[in-house]
């Protein structure tokens, strides 16, 4: 089941490309980092990680639509690049959720450039943002449901109270939870679950050992999707996590790309 | 790359009060996930040492790790010594009379000042046998780490759990400034392009491996390294070269 006869192990101990199976990272970013300088935000050094690794595809949104009041300035980035390279990085649209006005105009502008996803955060530090409960939100869910996108969803465990209305109230709309076991952990894996539209994505810097299997013990590797957080981390690293995890190797497909593959629809993209 | 190990330097065996909920943390449960990632010894430290008592700690260590010959001890310092000379020297003498090649502090829990009124004399003594200490990021300030590395120029320091802010504002100043001062690439740093990026500007020489056992996956650090696109040398360098050099220079 591990070890010696797993191909995940051996290829990984031999510094090989993961190119037996399909490889979805959900979880990405390009542009710089507001709170410390990333080394290389270049797509092309994206890319060429991807590659040393096995990714076939990476969804990403801009770190500097995410923080600020001027989304399309980050989406910008995220569109440049999956128009270079439209077969591996896919977008998630960030929309500048304190305004309103500005929610629809930019997921309309992102569908027309190819966004495949949205992505939103939650309230960061001491920064002041609407929260998940907020009404902001209600056109987003809207335009996702009809438009049949997927949400990953920046988490750390209180912010689940806020979203489960709307994933209770939107059942068509997949809703990928980041950062899954940051805290809460019980929490992440009732609305695992619980509810068919919602699926935990792995991406956390500490990489807890024994962590993967505890969430394929609990019943939940059809729900686990891999995600590395990459420029903010790294892919390198983090791939690690599901490939030295000691789970099947049918249990590593699924979370490092089958249940992906389902949750960001990219059967219909 | 055939038949390659990895020395990791960072890990810590002993009982917590309640288990951790990942795995176990035993002499016994370390060897297991060695062998289950290729890892051929493993610098070890003893929990107890850090969350009771420290000289305590290294006994228990000692008696744990005996007939262990893949495991390599460290020993908890702090700047009094142990009893009953409470002389940092005569503690010293003591730990290389056993063959302890490694020492470690956490200045917090057992509270001391890293500055050199403090702690100088144990520097002093640790630079002059060459017996590398390991120190965490978080266990000192970046001035005060600047201050003991500009001070003791020959000793070796390795930084467990260094900052995975990208090129960080404060750790690559003081790489820049302090060959001595090393880094243990562990999970915690998850830096995109963070491996070449320290290659290409500070050589291959500094960096040792580490898989932050018991509470870390110690798989991430194997990919973070082997997937990095660093030429072989550098990455046997990183596996297991460079802690080997340093343990083979020590007096």
């Amino acid at each position: 089941m591990t070890g010696e006869n797993d191909l995940f192990v051996q290829k990984a101990l031999a510094g090989q490309p993961i190119d037996h199976c399909l490889v979805i990272d959900a979880h990405g970013h390009l542009g710089e980092n507001p709170t410390f300088p990333i080394i290389d935000t270049d797509p092309a050094s994206v890319v060429a990680s991807m590659d040393r690794i096995g990714i076939d595809a990476l969804w990403v949104s801009a770190l500097p639509a995410i923080y600020g009041g001027y989304a399309e300035r980050g989406n910008a980035i995220v569109e440049t690049a999956i128009h270079r390279y439209p077969q591996r990085l896919f977008g998630y649209t960030v929309v500048d959720i304190g305004y309103p006005d500005r929610v629809i105009p930019t997921l309309e502008h992102g569908q027309r450039a190819g966004f495949t996803g949205i992505k939103i955060y939650s309230p960061i530090g001491n920064v002041p943002a609407p929260t998940y409960a907020s009404p902001n939100y209600e056109p987003l869910y809207n335009f996702a449901d009809v438009h049949h996108l997927p949400i990953l969803a920046h988490t750390w465990g209180s912010e689940l109270d806020d979203l489960e209305p709307w994933i209770k109230r939107y059942p068509n709309v997949n809703i990928l939870l980041a950062h899954t076991g940051s805290a809460q952990l019980e929490k992440y894996i009732r609305f695992g679950r619980e509810y068919p539209n919602v699926f935990l994505e792995l991406c956390y810097s500490l990489s807890p050992r024994g962590f993967v299997e505890l969430l394929v013990r609990e019943g939940l590797a059809d729900k686990v999707v891999w995600g590395s957080d990459t420029v903010f981390m790294s892919a390198t690293q983090q791939i690690g996590r599901v490939l030295f995890a000691k789970i099947s190797p049918e249990d590593k497909e699924k979370i490092l790309g089958l249940n992906a593959k389902r949750a960001l629809y990219t059967e219909t993209t | 790359m055939d038949d390659l190990h990895f020395i990791a330097c960072d890990a810590m065996v002993g009982a917590p009060r309640q288990p951790l909920t990942g795995g176990g943390s035993s002499v016994e449960d370390l060897e297991q996930e060695m062998a289950h990632l290729h890892i051929s010894a493993a610098i070890v430290r003893h929990r107890f040492s850090l969350e009771c008592t420290p000289y305590l700690g290294n006994q228990i260590l000692m008696d744990e790790t005996k007939n262990h010959s893949n495991l390599i001890p460290a020993w908890v310092l702090t700047p009094d010594g142990d009893e009953p000379d409470y002389d940092i020297a005569v503690t010293l003498q003591r730990m290389r009379t056993v063959g302890i090649k490694m020492a470690w502090i956490c200045p917090k829990r057992h509270s001391f000042s890293v500055e050199s009124w403090c702690s100088g004399d144990m520097y002093a003594a640790l630079a002059d046998a060459r017996v590398p200490l390991l120190l965490d990021w978080n266990g000192q300030t970046p001035g005060e780490l600047h201050h003991i590395c500009a001070e003791f120029p020959e000793l070796r320091v390795i930084i467990l759990n260094p900052s995975r802010e990208g090129r960080d504002r404060l750790l690559f100043p003081l790489l820049k400034h302090h060959p001595n001062l090393y880094l243990c690439l562990c999970p915690v740093y998850s830096v995109h392009e963070g491996f070449r990026y320290l290659y290409n500007h500070f050589g291959a020489s500094r960096w040792v491996f580490g898989t932050g056992y018991p509470e870390a996956e110690g798989g991430v650090s194997i990919t973070g390294l082997l997937y990095a696109g660093l030429p072989d040398h550098v990455v046997r360098a990183v596996a297991i070269e460079n802690i080997e050099r340093l343990l083979s220079e020590v007096r």
